[in-house]
């Protein structure tokens, strides 16, 4: 026995795993049972642990009985008796902290079970999509290309954004922008100030760190290393500061000394692969133009997103060594860039407040202080928001940018609404599903889970394909947007940020109205059966319907408009004639100043004696161009009259004749006439604002221009020199025999390949050191329109997708709307209502739709369009026909959308409909 | 035996003080402590015991930790934390002032304490 009592003891002592003696009672096992209780109870009232310690308890009172001389079984028997077993403990730990252990529980049930009904709420929306293949389709496509459509826009608005941000110090650099002031009225506004800027407000202000100057080889200039020569655009002459202030990368060479000596240049990579191939371009030497050598000290990019756009990086002291003082201390010429940076933290209305001090300062005159101003202008604002001259590159358009953004996010709003549509509509079919979730005891949050966690899941694979889409439509896009946006999104966190934001939104947006609706349905009414309309939310689809349309019908409109707008402009006379014209840029180095007028006739009349040449025709500017000769002009004699800004160009005798401008008083300038010199012809615009009167009057009178005086011999017609987005500017023609910016050559249609191979010849010959660059003048002129080209191909191609996703959307609920009036249709055919009838009756209802959207999306378009057209000096008027199209062109879509559906409908055999009841 | 009302009162002023005194103690040996104290007429259960135990802990006036024992025995020691210190500071001046109005009413040589 005593044998036995110790063994027990040792049992219980050291756990599990000693075997007992005794064969009638075996602690270990009873023990293990009294365990099993909990294990097997539900309860989350007890954890292991608990049940830990209360075996432990129970060894110790089992241990301490048997010390007393129990026997093993009883021992057992009462420690149970006192410990208790399950249920007893359960309802002890329920009394003394149920709150906590509720809220546990709960917890824990939610998470267990939630798990579950995960698997179970993504199987129930497979079995749904798989059994409506096409509802399933229209969803995750319109939602697809909702997607993609705002994610290629938002791509597109973000490189648009993107522009200059590339910086470190971006946020604290500046261009000093030169505002012209005559009798407190603007003349001009330029991007571009005098030399004398960037250094004197270094030396002034505190706030100034740095400057950089930036003069812009304007028409560029011929580019020679060793036999190789190009004309290059894009020069740039600036301070060593250049590579120190901007953050453009350098890759070979020192930010600090690169471009501080005379004579240095930094090359932009490509172009340097142009020149030297493979070789090393550091140590190279160019000569620009004929007189200006360079050696190459570095190698730069010239990144895309960026307002300035260079080919070679120039020393600016080469400027100062070579020309002269004026191209550091000029004030008045306004040919020069200044940037400036500030220390952080500046205020710019105080450091502004300064300025007109500072002009006067400068200019040693009181008055200037009303006629120069000068105003910062954020280097990350220069790219969308200016509007000024002198600007050295194309500018982007701020509100096309965000004319895009509100188009992307329409498009995304219609795949939303497409899926809010047709969720609600589908209610009836699987208002059986709720019901029965309902009665076995879900709960409306649930629900209400079940569904959002539906449309994440529809999302999901509707964002894997708008991926896909969005890599299939990128160069399409490209095309059209006339933009580079690369193809390697994957890597970029900001797409990443924008797909899950989009996602997130979208996902929960279009699934919480359905969430509610769906899980708002009466169990009982439901599986009664007479559940059979989805009246809720009636007047909410259509009113989505209707907002689908209204953007349909505006964007249809819209594409319309631009068009017409672009068609006028191109259609538009323009007062000269530009067709059949080669332009042929002039010479940029000739041997002798002196010979070339010579050298020149000889080159024109070689040309002229081609059959299919008809004119040769040289000019400082050529149409099509923004003219940047410019000075102060005045009716002489007038010194009260304020002085205006005048647009020059020089011409040669042809000119004029060869353009057809249209003489309306006077003469065009002739050999004959050998004062021509001090001669002037002004157009009609000219005439306006020197007040100088009728044309016949005009001519005789005196005007000066700059620092010369002359003779008004002749008036022109106004005619555009540059697209219709501009109004006439007054221009004067300066007689310039000897001008070679352009030869504009009038050519006949027949075999221009010939004659264009004769012109290269003979330019050659008598320029040998040129590179020959030509180009059609209709079609230089044209490029004027290209923003305005792309801006209506964009918008046509998002109005497409937008009119896609909507199309989509009606094909979907008119499906269910005319499962829903199945009965109905029966009843009435069998009344004697008549195929046609019926086909009216269905359609009515989009007929009043489509009526109220363009009732709605008129006025808002129309008022859009005329914010876009006011940006043209020459635009079309709006009328009421694009509108009318637009809106028939979205009821015929509509009506071919619903008519399958309908006419299925209305073909349909009574008796099938009807049977059942 | 003690009506359950008072049992109930009394449970948490004595664990704190058994703890306070022992340093630390597992279950069994609490209910011993008791049993012992009380002479037999306060008899706590496992289920009574282990309950409030795991409320105090919760309420972070004890903590707990397994242990072996040296004699083998996996045990689940409680200690008090500062926390439950001072929570036996309260509790005893609240038991005093009941006393005090007892020992009062009933003369000195009849009161509890």
């Amino acid at each position: 026995m005593a044998g036995c009592e110790r063994s027990a003891r040792e049992a219980v002592g050291s756990g599990a795993g000693n075997r007992l003696i005794s064969p009638m009672f075996d602690l270990e096992t009873a023990i293990q049972t009294w365990r099993r209780g909990f294990r097997h109870g539900r309860s989350f009232f007890l954890f292991t642990d608990d049940v830990e310690e209360l075996e432990s308890h129970l060894r110790e009172h089992i241990a301490h009985l048997i010390a007393q001389g129990v026997s093993p079984d009883d021992a057992f028997r009462m420690a149970m008796h006192e410990v208790g077993d399950y249920g007893s403990m359960e309802s002890e730990f329920r009394k003394v902290y149920w709150r906590k252990l509720k809220h546990r529980q709960s917890l824990v049930r939610t998470i267990f079970w939630e798990l579950i009904m995960v698997k179970n709420y993504l199987t129930i929306a497979l079995r749904n999509l798989r059994k409506r293949k096409g509802y399933a389709f229209i969803n995750i496509f319109g939602l697809a290309v909702g997607i993609a459509a705002s994610l290629l826009i938002l791509q597109y608005v973000t490189h648009e954004l993107s522009y200059d941000t590339f910086h470190e110090d971006a946020d604290r650099i500046y261009r000093v922008r030169y505002d012209s002031f005559r009798d407190g009225e603007r003349v001009f506004k330029s991007a571009t100030s005098f030399p004398k800027v960037g250094p004197a407000m270094q030396a002034d202000f505190p706030e100034v760190e740095e400057y950089v100057r930036i003069f812009l080889r304007y028409g560029g200039e011929v580019v020679r290393h060793e036999d190789l020569s190009f004309k290059e655009d894009n020069l740039l002459q600036v301070d060593p500061t250049f590579l120190t202030m901007f953050d453009y990368p350098l890759l070979q060479g020192d930010r600090e000394t690169a471009l501080s000596e005379p004579n240095t240049a930094v090359i932009e990579v490509n172009t340097a692969r142009k020149y030297f191939g493979d070789e090393d371009p550091i140590g190279k030497r160019i000569r620009v133009r004929t007189d200006e050598e360079y050696t190459i000290t570095g190698v730069i990019e010239s990144p895309e997103n960026s307002h300035l756009k260079f080919t070679y990086l120039l020393s600016y002291s080469t400027l100062v060594q070579q020309w002269g003082e004026g191209f550091n201390n000029a004030w008045g010429w306004y040919d020069f860039y200044n940037y400036i940076r500030l220390a952080p933290d500046t205020d710019i209305e105080a450091l502004q407040a300064k300025f007109p001090d500072f002009v006067v300062r400068h200019s040693g005159n009181e008055q200037a202080r009303e006629r120069t101003i000068f105003e910062l202008q954020a280097l990350t604002d220069i790219h969308l928001y200016s509007d000024l001259i002198q600007e050295a590159r194309v500018n982007g358009d701020g509100e096309a940018v965000y004319f895009l953004l509100i188009i992307a996010f329409f498009i995304l709003l219609i795949a939303w609404v497409n899926y809010v549509n047709l969720s609600t509509a589908r209610a009836v079919e699987r208002a059986q599903e709720i019901g029965v979730r309902k009665v076995m005891g879900a709960e409306k949050s649930q629900l209400i889970r079940q569904f959002i966690l539906e449309s994440v899941w529809l999302n999901v694979i509707a964002a894997g394909i708008a991926i896909g889409l969005l890599y299939a439509s990128m160069p399409l896009f490209n095309q059209l947007s006339g933009e580079a946006l690369s193809l390697n999104l994957l890597s970029d966190a900001r797409f990443w940020a924008a797909l899950i934001g989009l996602f997130c939104v979208g996902a929960f947006l279009s699934g919480l109205y359905p969430a509610f609706v769906l899980s708002a349905y009466q169990p009982v009414t439901v599986l009664k059966g007479k559940f059979a309309q989805a009246r809720q939310g009636l007047a909410l689809r259509k009113g989505l319907v209707i907002g689908q349309f209204v953007a349909s019908v505006g964007l249809i409109a819209g594409t319309m408009i631009v068009y017409q707008q672009l068609a006028f402009m191109r259609g538009q006379d323009l007062g000269i004639d530009i067709e059949q014209t080669l332009v042929v840029e002039g010479p940029g180095v000739i041997t002798n100043d002196s010979l070339y007028s010579n050298q020149f006739s000889s080159f024109k009349q070689q040309l002229l004696q081609h059959a299919n040449v008809r004119s040769v025709a040289a000019s400082t500017e050529i149409p099509g161009n923004l003219i940047y000769w410019t000075n102060g002009a005045r009716k002489l004699n007038h010194n009260g009259q304020q002085s205006i800004i005048m647009y020059k160009v020089g011409i040669d005798y042809d000119f004029l004749d060869s353009f057809g401008h249209k003489l309306l008083a006077g003469r065009s300038y002739a050999r004959e006439f050998t004062a021509d010199d001090a001669s002037v012809i002004l157009n009609e615009r000219a005439l306006e604002v020197l007040d100088l009167g009728a044309p016949p009057d005009a001519v005789g009178e005196r005007v000066r221009i700059g620092g010369d005086t002359l003779t008004v011999v002749g008036v022109v017609e106004n005619f555009h020199q540059e697209g219709l987005q501009k109004a006439y500017d007054q221009i004067a023609f300066i007689l310039r025999p000897n001008a070679r910016s352009y030869y504009s050559v009038k050519v006949n249609t027949e075999s221009v390949s010939e004659t264009l191979a004769h012109i290269s010849e003979q330019y050659a010959v008598f320029f040998p050191e040129n590179p020959f660059k030509f180009y059609f003048m209709d079609a230089f002129f044209d490029r004027q329109y290209r923003n305005e080209q792309q801006f209506g191909q964009v918008f046509g191609f998002f109005a497409l997708l937008a009119i896609l996703v909507a199309c989509l959307g009606l094909f979907g609920l008119s499906s269910f709307t005319a499962a829903q009036r199945t009965k109905e249709i029966g009843i009435r055919k069998v009344l004697g209502s008549t195929v046609p009838n019926i086909l009216f009756l269905l359609s009515r209802d989009y007929l009043k739709l489509v009526g109220i959207a363009s009732a709605i999306a008129i006025p808002i378009v129309w008022w859009l369009i005329e914010q876009w057209l006011a940006g043209f000096a020459f635009r079309i008027g709006i009328t009421p026909l694009p509108f009318i199209i637009a809106a028939v062109v979205t009821l015929l879509i509509a009506l071919i959308t619903v008519s399958y559906q309908t006419v299925k409908a209305a073909l349909a055999n009574p008796v099938d409909a009807l049977r059942y009841e | 035996m003690l009506p359950k009302v008072l049992i109930a009162a009394s449970t948490r002023p004595i664990m704190l003080s058994i703890l306070a005194q022992e340093g630390e103690a597992y279950g069994y040996q609490i209910i011993q402590r008791i049993h012992r104290l009380s002479d037999g007429k306060i008899r706590w259960t496992a289920g009574t015991l282990y309950p409030v135990l795991h409320r105090m802990e919760t309420e972070n006036l004890i903590r707990a930790t397994w242990r072996v024992a040296d004699s083998g025995r996996k045990r689940k020691y409680y200690t008090l934390t500062q926390k439950g210190r001072e929570a036996l500071v309260v509790e005893k001046s609240q038991w005093l002032d009941v006393n005090a109005v007892l020992v009062k009413l009933w003369g000195p040589e009849l009161a509890i304490g």
